[in-house]
């Protein structure tokens, strides 16, 4: 071969395959462009303001902000933190004083956990960390207070000294793999030093000099994708394709939530050096979102002195815990969910841990059923044939531990042996104090639809606090309940106080406002709505929901001592008042935020009642047969679990609707008539401020998007929704997450600079120049400040305060608006259903009116500043195992009152503006797909005026399991979900397999054949929620009525397009260059022969 | 026998390496396949067939004694191959640095990934080497 030919096989060679890599990139990153687009901060629009305008920049901000810069806002944010942490940690146990330490106390800090703090979840509910403090720091004194530069971290006075070779060993542990906690959807270890290790440490020498006190700190972490293993084995929990074993754990049996065998023997050494006097306490912090059972104390095991529960402690948490642990703070939280002596007596995880529920078939084979039963193969087919069964119905929590201890109390039948201890180690609510505090001279009056309840409140101890004040309902368990199989807790927390800090002797009358609309209770088989029972209800006022109890329990009468003792503390009837309601089917039965009917409308989420459920029954637990209903899961001698869960066999019906629904082709029928697209009626966005949804003006300013522009806005909205030319709307950005914003300030994320910001405040901030039009940045806007890393949400929970849950909200408020961002995938307003849940620190409660009413002054602060929340994953998001389609069925009573409750308080009192859906199914059919959902729940009842959104169609379309369930084109016509919250480009099928876009069901002038109109008005209709959710944003901002929003090709894209061109020319010189040599070399040879 | 060392006698070392690499192109399209199958997302079919077709056109050429194309077909087929394979497979990728339902890389992908690389390396490569003996070739050969 010749050198030439050598060379045009090499350029062919090179040029071919550069070619074919820059087809391969081009391809990719064209279907990910927003997303690339949005990572680089180079926006796809651009605002065009008209030249000389006389319109003040200020008088376009149509959401203030209460900060001068960026900086105040980051202070405040460590300041808003610290204090949601001071009054949301918990005091559980605190033995002879031994807390407060002096301040100054000489302490050794155990476990890794102290070198490596629990600061916030994984997935969705990450924060940010970067300038979190740790625990020796904040022993150390180490805080943020230097207003000037927020970020610093500034040692002040140490609140404790700290053993430092102790902690220098801890930290080179947290480090070693051998020691070092872990977690994730394959990887879950809780870590740790054994106690032998811990002696050979050179701190160790030091402990007799530091012995004060032992502070031991443990860790359970937790976040999206995964549920907390409740034993080692082979179970398929983590979506595995092979069901193979990857949940070996080091706790004990496998359990995450128990001691591990590490920590008991650290706890086991700390008690004997406590015995032999060279510490004088032990101080357990429990760091962590999801608690561990807690026997060893109910027990005292290892003789603990004082016990904290923490939460996960966002940035700054550790410093409030420091100032608690030494006094400078008092406690004042309440446990917003009930603390299981022994996980196994929560009969909800019958029904939960380790989850692994794959639906029976009645024939192995089932070819006809469309799926593989997974027991017969290696596949992983979560999305269609796994289940969970909230068997429970309505007793979930203190529901249950209440209201079988007050049956138990009352020696009602079948109630069987409930011994409260080994049940429940600390109730619902409960939060102790330095000092302690005495309710009394409670009174009621009757407002219209509500009560004021008013409670007397002194501090009787030595030192100054403040304390919740829970307000619960005792409903009448009547014989209309029992013939309508309503079940009805003993009591259900209805609201709550918080008093003002009181000095010791000093009271205060406190008065919470109570919604009537929470006496009533929803009557699925008689009434079909809300209804209030011919009785007696009884408002009480307590500490913690067992005092409620005992307080009722007083209320009849009963003492310890008339009751054998079962009554375990006398209660207080003063604290209980009695009501007597006539049967009412009517003053609840309408919204009260819509006034349209509410009614029955979830049979198909009740196996019970749903049409295609063939044998199916489940038997839910109820008050009438605690023994017969209630199965309790149990650990067998090697560890594993026993679980009594309901059973369910697949029948053909729910085979078929599974299919069915992400089947376009099948779901959607032809019919209708398209909406007029890409008319010329010169309107823009902002012209429609303050009108209403119902405004004939909108179907003109709808006239005006072009086909192409309304599948873009409807196929791209992860995290954010586009803009669009035709009528200016701006793109709007919207980002995680359920525990407030994750980002880092700067331009990019604003998309200002280069184009229209979403929001001026990102670069504003510098003030304004003398024009009084244009911006002076702020130069700290790209010094890499970051939004506020908060607690878990259970922290703000516990903090029973509403005035805190405000100040968190206009945090996040403020840091939308200075972040440019305009929507918050948050707040996470699922229920702590199981203890084992994967995203407990995004969740508030175990009590859906506890979350959804501290959550109503952090939504209203949010949305006050033009931000919306999308609160999540609405509705039954209590999982993460096969969390893609895994079944989810409930009566409609308990998913109306334990669940649906939060969102709907959140939506109606709250004022959230939109809604993102769950992962699960109700029943067999995907939330995001359930147009009875969205129609009569969220719509027709909530009032939701924004945006249906969805995270799981996209998830699922390029997902880890590669495994459909929903389509993403019937979500949009069903009108269940108006954005599905993925990227797909210009317009790609609706998902891996699928053959069908929304182009499928165009109109002819958009190249379709014209015959699906109802999908053209249901696309109409999806655009126009979302636009009306934009005009009520931040991003509105800097927009006048003479701006004009174009879209630009980013400059990263130019350079692909650059690239491409070159190679595609170097290819097809060298192929030229080639042909032509090979016709020349031809020529020759021909001519030569001739 | 000796109709078999004489078919050997003019091979250069680059017909071995193509013999090589037809069999490692059938391991790869058959882990691949065997990995991917069940997953819709993450499998390209059209990648798979363009490997398959190489092979079975690479030992066309090779009877039909036409050596020198056998690499540039595998080379072709197995480099399409390849970009389809990342066209797919890319999904995945992108769950793992997402890191939730994913947060670590499976054997199966790093298998793949290796053999799918080490695939093309091997049939470009061969591309530059001699195939056979030019003064033994025949008029058919002049590699």
């Amino acid at each position: 071969m010749n050198v030439r030919a050598k060379l045009q096989k090499t350029a062919l060679v090179v040029s071919g395959y550069l070619l074919g890599l820059m087809i391969t990139a081009t391809t990719i990153t064209w279907a990910n462009v927003d997303t690339i687009s949005s990572a680089l901060g180079q926006p796809n629009s651009m605002r065009i303001d008209k030249e000389n305008t006389d319109v003040k920049a200020e008088d376009l901000e149509y959401f203030k902000s209460d900060f001068k810069n960026l900086k105040e806002v980051v202070y405040n944010g460590f300041q808003v933190q610290e204090e949601e942490q001071k009054e949301g940690t918990v005091l559980l146990k605190n033995d002879n004083n031994a807390l407060p330490l002096a301040k100054g106390s000489k302490v050794n800090v155990f476990g890794v956990t102290g070198a490596s703090p629990f600061y916030g979840a994984s997935g969705s509910g990450g924060i940010n960390t970067k300038e979190a403090i740790g625990w020796y720091d904040a022993f150390r004194g180490y805080n943020h207070s230097d207003k000037t530069q927020p970020n610093a971290s500034i040692k002040g006075d140490a609140l404790l000294n700290i053993n430092e070779k102790l902690a220098s060993d801890y930290t080179t542990w947290a480090n070693d793999s051998n020691y070092k906690p872990s977690s994730g959807a394959s990887n879950v270890k809780i870590g740790d030093v054994p106690w032998d290790t811990v002696k050979t440490g050179t701190g160790y020498t030091d402990v007799a000099a530091y012995g004060d006190a032992a502070i031991y700190i443990i860790k359970r972490t937790g976040g999206e994708g995964y549920d907390l293993p409740a034993t080692s084995g082979s179970n398929a929990q983590y979506g595995n394709q092979n069901n193979a074993v990857i949940s070996t754990n080091d706790g004990t049996n496998g359990d995450y939530l128990q001691l591990s065998p590490t920590e008991k023997s650290v706890l086991s050494g700390l008690q004997e050096l406590k015995k032999e006097g060279t510490i004088k306490k032990v101080i357990l912090i429990l760091n962590m979102a999801s608690p561990i059972q807690l026997d060893f104390l109910k027990d005292d095991t290892y003789g603990v002195d004082a016990c904290v529960w923490t939460g996960s402690v966002g940035e700054v948490g550790t410093v409030a815990v420091a100032k608690l642990l030494t006094g400078e703070y008092n406690f004042s939280g309440g446990a917003a969910q009930t603390l299981w002596t022994d996980n196994l007596m929560n009969p909800v995880n019958s029904n939960f841990m380790d989850q692994n529920y794959y639906f029976t078939y009645e024939d192995s084979d089932n070819p006809e059923y469309g799926f593989i039963n997974p027991a017969l193969t290696e596949q992983y087919q979560s999305t269609f044939t796994t289940y969970i069964v909230y068997q429970e119905g309505m007793y979930l929590g203190y529901k249950y531990t209440e209201t079988r201890y007050e049956d138990y109390v009352l020696g009602t039948k079948n109630t069987g042996n409930f011994n409260y201890d080994d049940v429940v180690a600390y109730p619902f609510g409960y939060g102790s104090s330095y000092t302690t505090f005495d309710f009394s001279d409670m009174k009621v009056e009757h407002k219209n639809k509500s009560y004021d309840v008013t409670v007397k409140v002194t501090n009787t101890g030595k030192v100054a606090g403040k304390t919740p004040i829970q307000i619960y309902v005792a409903k009448p368990y009547t014989d209309y309940a029992k013939e309508h199989d309503m079940q009805i807790p003993s009591v259900e927390l209805i609201d709550f106080g918080k008093t003002s800090e009181l000095q010791p002797g000093a009271s205060e009358e406190v008065t919470i406002n109570v919604n009537e609309k929470y006496f009533s209770s929803f009557d699925t088989f008689g009434a079909g709505t809300y209804i209030t029972m011919e009785g007696t209800y009884y408002l009480i006022a307590a500490q913690n929901a067992h005092e409620a109890v005992n307080n009722l329990l007083a209320k009849k009468g009963k003492t310890p001592e008339n009751t054998n003792g079962k009554m375990d503390a006398e209660g207080d009837k003063a604290l209980v008042n009695a009501l007597d309601y006539r049967f009412d089917a009517q003053t609840w039965s309408l919204s009260t935020k819509t006034n349209n009917p509410i009614t029955r409308s979830f049979d198909f989420v009740d196996i019970n009642t749903y049409e295609g459920r063939g044998d199916n029954h489940v038997d839910y637990y109820s008050r009438e047969d605690w023994e017969g209903t209630v199965a309790l899961p149990e650990r067998s001698s090697d560890g594993t679990l026993i679980k009594h869960n309901a059973q369910l066999t697949v029948t053909k019906e729910m085979a078929d609707s599974m299919h069915d629904q992400m089947d376009a082709g099948k779901m959607i029928k032809e019919g209708g008539t398209y909406p007029t697209y890409g008319a010329d009626n010169g309107l823009v966005l902002l012209d429609l401020q303050g009108k209403s949804f119902e405004d004939p003006l909108w179907d003109k300013l709808l006239d005006q998007m072009t086909w192409d522009e309304t599948v873009d806005l409807l196929s791209n909205g992860r995290h954010k929704t586009q803009a669009i030319e035709s009528i200016t709307k701006p793109a709007t950005g919207d980002e995680n997450g359920p525990n407030g914003f994750n980002h880092t300030y700067g331009y990019a994320s604003a998309g200002s600079k280069y184009s229209g910001p979403t929001n001026p405040f990102a670069e504003r901030a510098g003030g304004f120049a003398e024009d009084g039009k244009t911006y002076i940045p702020d130069p700290d806007i790209e010094s890499g400040y970051t939004s506020t890393g908060f607690s878990s949400n259970g922290v703000l929970a516990a903090t029973f305060n509403r005035e805190i849950a405000a100040k968190v909200g206009k945090q996040i408020g403020e840091e939308g608006i200075w972040g440019g961002k305009s929507g918050l995938l948050g707040l996470g307003m699922n229920i702590l259903r199981s203890q084992y849940a994967g995203r407990t620190a995004e969740y508030y409660s175990e009590d859906a009116n506890l979350t959804g009413l501290i959550c109503v002054p952090e939504i209203q602060e949010i949305e006050k500043r033009g931000v919306h929340c999308f609160i999540k994953h609405c509705a039954l998001n209590e999982s993460e195992t096969a969390r893609h389609g895994v079944g989810t069925w409930v009566n409609e009573q308990a998913l109306r009152e334990n669940y649906l409750r939060a969102f709907e308080i959140g939506i109606e009192d709250g004022g959230a503006y939109n809604v993102m859906t769950s992962f699960n199914r109700l029943g067999t059919i995907a939330t995001a797909t359930s147009a009875d959902f969205t129609a009569k729940f969220l719509r027709s009842e909530c009032g939701l005026p924004g945006i249906v959104e969805t995270d799981c169609a996209g998830d699922m379309t390029d997902g880890a399991h590669g495994e459909a369930y929903v389509s993403r084109i019937v979500n949009v016509v069903n009108r269940a979900t108006d954005l599905n919250e993925y990227n797909y480009g210009a317009d790609s099928p609706d998902y891996n397999g699928s053959e069908y876009t929304f182009k499928s069901f165009a109109p002819t002038s958009a190249g379709g054949n014209g015959k699906y109109g109802n999908v053209g008005q249901a696309m109409r209709e999806a655009s126009k929620y979302i636009l009306y959710s934009t005009l009520t944003t931040n991003a509105m901002s800097s927009l006048s009525s003479d701006s004009r929003i174009i879209r630009i090709t980013p400059a990263w894209q130019k350079a692909v397009i650059a690239v491409d061109s070159i190679v595609s020319v170097a290819f097809a010189a060298t192929i030229v260059w080639i042909v032509v040599t090979w016709i020349l070399d031809y020529r020759k040879k021909a001519k030569k022969a001739n | 026998m000796e109709k078999i060392v004489n078919f050997f006698k003019d091979k250069s070392y680059g017909f071995y390496v193509t013999i090589i690499s037809i069999i490692f192109t059938i391991i790869t399209f058959s882990v691949y396949v065997r990995s991917y199958s069940k997953f819709d997302a993450y499998i390209s079919w059209v990648g798979f067939y363009f490997m398959v077709v190489g092979a079975v056109l690479a030992l066309i050429t090779i009877i039909l004694k036409r050596y020198s194309w056998a690499p540039i077909i595998l080379a072709a087929t197995n480099f399409i191959g390849l970009l389809y394979f990342i066209l797919k497979i890319y999904n995945y990728v992108t769950v793992v640095l997402v890191g939730i339902d994913l947060t670590s890389v499976s054997a199966t992908f790093i298998t793949c990934t290796v053999l799918f690389a080490i695939n093309v390396v091997l049939s470009t490569a061969n591309v530059f080497f001699k195939q056979s003996h030019p003064v033994e070739l025949g008029a058919k050969e002049n590699n």
